[in-house]
């Protein structure tokens, strides 16, 4: 498949080329989803070194177990930020960098509000994702903010903004269902 | 958490599983009960489709980070699959003293492979003359099994020839080929399992099959099976003989 060819592939065709190893398929995968990933890691590790690991982690597991993504179970963009979220997650509440978390949670309660990081380049989806956000409840905007982008666990959520566990996981499962509908709305996310 | 979580519970937490903001022991609980439910399969796929946006910047990631990820590849592959040798045209290039590394690695590999193979012959020569009628009954108490997975092969371009398989629960498997040519001797019958949009290559068949028996882990839903030079292929590029 030449290089012109692989541009128009689905991503469900590209993992099946890279169970075969080849590699030009893993670099389409990357070009398309590898900013994505990096731009989580980095949002939740506030580290470069560290985000840049995970995407080779995530890259490289892609390369080695490709049959773990299964196309029928969501798109493998939703795969691959699961997969670099759980490692960035791992990395935050492992030992070494709790320190640097404590001090970056200080600053980042005091934060309100969403917002997008300043290199946005896509304004059209940056703005679909920033008006679907703002359809959010309040507290459920907020719950969902700290768990996905500040690594909390529900119950730290809970703690920090002095809610109940149980309100606080409704919160975020009713949250998460409102932000999918309004992102279709928006025409953003509609696969699988 | 001391007691056991309830279905109600489990589900109200798929979506702060899906953000990983579950303690450990919910976390086990909750992916036991996605293993046996569609319904919250789904509502989790769309939670993390919907998840996926969220930190989203358009950017791409740094430009030396491929570099260094294409570099990481260079590495053997994961035994299981050394087995799929595969010419890699598209490599780049490494020094020569990696090269020489590299090339010996492979002779050892072959080596190490022809072994296997000729072990592998070596059991299919002593079944055949010397177990076939104790492994023709195996096969015919699989073939009766109904907990075992049976396949029907048949001729895609409407030849006159079958074949029968079935996979019993604990993975092995029996094909039933006798109705297949002889091939020449420097030719095999080569067995695939397509599992998801996978095939994978399930051993060598030998240039006159009759009852074979093969091992086949998880998911394997069609078989097919492809005539190949004698020593097998890794990725075929034959129309099957048989398919399901």
């Amino acid at each position: 498949m030449g290089r012109d060819e692989i541009q128009d592939v689905s991503d469900a065709v590209l993992v099946i080329g890279i169970s075969r190893y080849q590699e030009q398929n893993l670099a389409e995968a990357y070009r398309r989803h590898a900013g994505a990933v990096y731009g989580l890691a980095r949002r939740l590790l506030a580290n470069q070194a560290m985000a840049e690991e995970v995407v080779q982690d995530v890259f490289l597991r892609l390369w080695n177990q490709p049959d773990r993504f299964d196309p029928e179970r969501g798109s493998l963009r939703s795969y691959l930020l699961a997969q670099g979220h759980g490692r960035s997650v791992d990395l935050l509440r492992s030992e070494t960098s709790r320190r640097a978390r404590e001090e970056r949670d200080a600053r980042k309660t005091a934060e309100s509000g969403y917002d997008l990081e300043h290199e946005v380049m896509d304004l059209t989806v940056a703005d679909g994702v920033r008006g679907a956000m703002s359809e959010l409840a309040d507290g459920e905007r907020r719950a969902i903010e700290l768990a996905y982008l500040g690594g909390h666990t529900y119950r730290e959520v809970a703690a920090l903004l002095g809610e109940p566990e149980g309100t606080v996981k409704s919160r975020i499962r009713s949250g998460l269902k409102k932000l999918r509908v309004e992102l279709i709305e928006a025409g953003i996310g509609g696969m699988p | 958490m001391s007691e056991p979580l309830g279905v109600a519970e489990i589900e109200e937490l798929i979506g702060a599983y899906a953000l990983d903001a579950v303690e450990p022991d919910e976390r086990a609980a909750i992916e036991a009960h996605l293993a046996g439910c569609p319904r919250c399969r789904a509502e989790l796929a769309d939670h993390l489709e919907a998840a996926s946006y969220l930190s989203y910047t358009g950017a791409p990631a740094p430009d030396a980070l491929w570099g260094r990820i294409s570099a990481a590849l260079e590495e053997p592959p994961p035994a299981l699959r050394l087995a799929v040798v595969q010419p890699r045209t598209e490599r780049r290039g490494p020094s020569r003293p990696a090269l020489w590394t590299l090339a010996a690695a492979a002779a050892v590999i072959l080596v190490v492979m022809s072994v296997a193979l000729v072990r592998q012959h070596a059991q299919i020569d002593d079944l055949h003359h010397q177990q076939a009628a104790a492994v023709a009954r195996s096969a015919r108490q699989a073939m009766s099994d109904p907990a075992g997975q049976h396949f029907t092969l048949t001729s895609p371009s409407g030849a006159e020839v079958s074949a029968t398989a079935v996979i019993s629960p604990s993975g092995t498997g029996y094909l039933l080929a006798s109705d297949l040519p002889k091939l020449a001797s420097d030719r095999t019958y080569q067995l695939w399992g397509v599992s998801g949009s996978r095939v994978i290559s399930l051993g060598l068949l030998g240039p006159s099959p009759q009852v074979s028996t093969f091992s086949a882990h998880g998911g394997v839903k069609g078989l097919a099976i492809t005539d190949e030079v004698a020593g097998g292929v890794a990725v075929t590029r034959q129309t099957p003989v048989l398919a399901t």
